[in-house]
């Protein structure tokens, strides 16, 4: 991220905030969706990490370290759009699955369904580690960094996670082959 | 069975499909709203806190967070409700009344229990909560709905590294054990009735000297959502069985509420309305 740009914004620069913010809305939609996994809590939830990185990047004491401060904020929008998602959870349906990829023997549609499901149970704090980790390819220390927690925090929560989704998986697996014996 | 290198490629995958979100609409909306919105100046020490103001926005926030729980709609306590507004009555506002007569709130949690409140004089409605406007840390009284689908800790100050595992399970009594067997605190466990409906009440109290800012994220936190006002508060949580869905109500308290603000709370009990799923 362009310093420069970060520090102007901090001045009050509209121009540079919004150039700011037209290179990672798009990055953050997807992290939040993903997260969230619901198109409308992630427009929302992005919606509110780029008014707050507004407001508050006078607040922002290292310019460089732009990334991982506007990634917290955005996680902190995904908990609050997640509380609202929590209350209509059973309301929600699952999202359909998307079309797999020719190249991905592994992206089965089962294999979504049952991921979707698995990763729906897990905590938002799962999921933004998960989210972090496995989509933007952070390394733990720097998933730890971002969400100032510590990195053994985040090997708990990864393992937590990966674990259910595994469950998740595994849990597929017994019915078909459990329906293949009948 | 899958090997945890299975498990990570395939969620790799799945989490890296469809990445054609488009964030226009979004930007769009928060560039129109930079004229209105000030930016906060420098303020670095001390550090950033939530002002005590905006705690009553934390605390309705928080049953939001895995209660579950959705204001439908309000009516006057007539006996009758209003018909549930599950697609946007979150800004539900009471209808003017021609008589003095307290209203009522009919509240569904997200697994369709319904769950009708009279709202005592004076009393208002902070999101999902009803409470008597006390200060957060010294005389709030409250009621809250739940239905606790996330999980619980061990330790509710260290809360991160103490999640159950396994997670807390759906049951009247898994909730019941994880509460009476968190640390740092006493909760006494009795039968309860609640409209008719069994369960358990869990009487536990935050610890007078605990300190808020030695825990995780400053939260002391009884289950996934539910973080505490502050220390000595006094919650007596309401775990019932509808058929087959644990309905959970937390009234909070302090040494400081006032005898009046606990009657109202108890009349609140007295006359709650619980309904199954349809």
């Amino acid at each position: 991220m362009d310093t420069d740009l970060v520090v102007r914004a901090q001045r009050g620069d509209k121009e540079a905030y919004a150039i700011l913010a037209t290179e990672i809305a798009d990055r953050f939609l997807a992290v939040s969706r993903r997260i969230l996994r619901d198109i409308d809590l992630a427009e929302d939830a992005t919606q509110q990490a780029l008014l707050s990185i507004w407001q508050d990047l006078p607040q922002l004491r290292d310019p460089a370290r732009f990334d991982a401060w506007s990634y917290r904020l955005l996680v902190r929008a995904c908990y609050a759009e997640g509380r609202k998602q929590r209350r209509w959870a059973p309301n929600l349906r699952l999202l359909p699955a998307d079309e797999p990829t020719a190249a991905d023997g592994y992206s089965s549609v089962v294999d979504r369904d049952q991921l979707e499901t698995g990763f729906r149970r897990l905590s938002i704090d799962q999921r933004a580690v998960v989210v972090m980790h496995h989509y933007l390819d952070m390394p733990l220390d720097r998933v730890a960094d971002t969400l100032g927690i510590p990195v053994g925090t985040v090997n708990s929560r990864l393992h937590y996670a990966m674990r259910g989704l595994r469950a998740a998986l595994d849990a597929d697996a017994r019915s078909t082959t459990q329906e293949a014996a009948r | 069975m899958s090997t945890d290198r299975d498990t990570t490629r395939i969620v790799r995958s799945w989490l890296r499909t469809d990445e054609h979100e488009s964030a226009d609409r979004v930007l769009d909306a928060v560039l129109d709203r930079l004229d209105t919105i000030p930016q906060r100046r420098i303020t670095w020490w001390p550090a950033r806190r939530f002002p005590e103001m905006n705690q009553a926005v934390r605390i309705a926030l928080a049953s939001a967070a895995v209660v579950a729980v959705a204001l439908v709609g309000i009516s006057f306590f007539t006996g009758q409700v209003g018909s549930p507004n599950l697609g946007g009555g979150l800004q539900s506002t009471p209808t003017p009344s021609p008589t003095p007569s307290p209203t009522s709130y009919l509240i569904t949690n997200g697994e369709g229990v319904r769950v009708t409140l009279a709202l005592p004089d004076g009393w208002v409605r902070g999101g999902w909560v009803v409470n008597n406007g006390g200060n957060m840390r010294t005389s709030l009284t409250a009621i809250q709905v739940w239905a606790v689908t996330g999980n619980s800790y061990t330790d509710p100050c260290h809360w991160t590294e103490t999640e159950l595992d396994p997670p807390l399970g759906p049951t009247v009594d898994d909730l019941v054990t994880a509460l009476e067997n968190q640390l740092t605190r006493e909760a006494t466990t009795s039968d309860v009735t609640l409209d008719g409906y069994t369960g358990k009440l869990v009487k536990m109290t935050v610890p007078t000297d605990a300190v808020f800012t030695d825990c995780d994220s400053g939260e002391f936190r009884s289950w996934d959502g539910r973080y505490h006002q502050g220390p000595g508060q006094q919650d007596d949580v309401y775990i019932v069985d509808v058929e087959g869905f644990r309905l959970v109500i937390d009234t909070l308290s302090y040494p400081g509420s006032s005898a009046a603000d606990l009657e109202k709370l108890q009349q609140m009990l007295d006359t709650i309305q619980i309904e199954p799923p349809a």
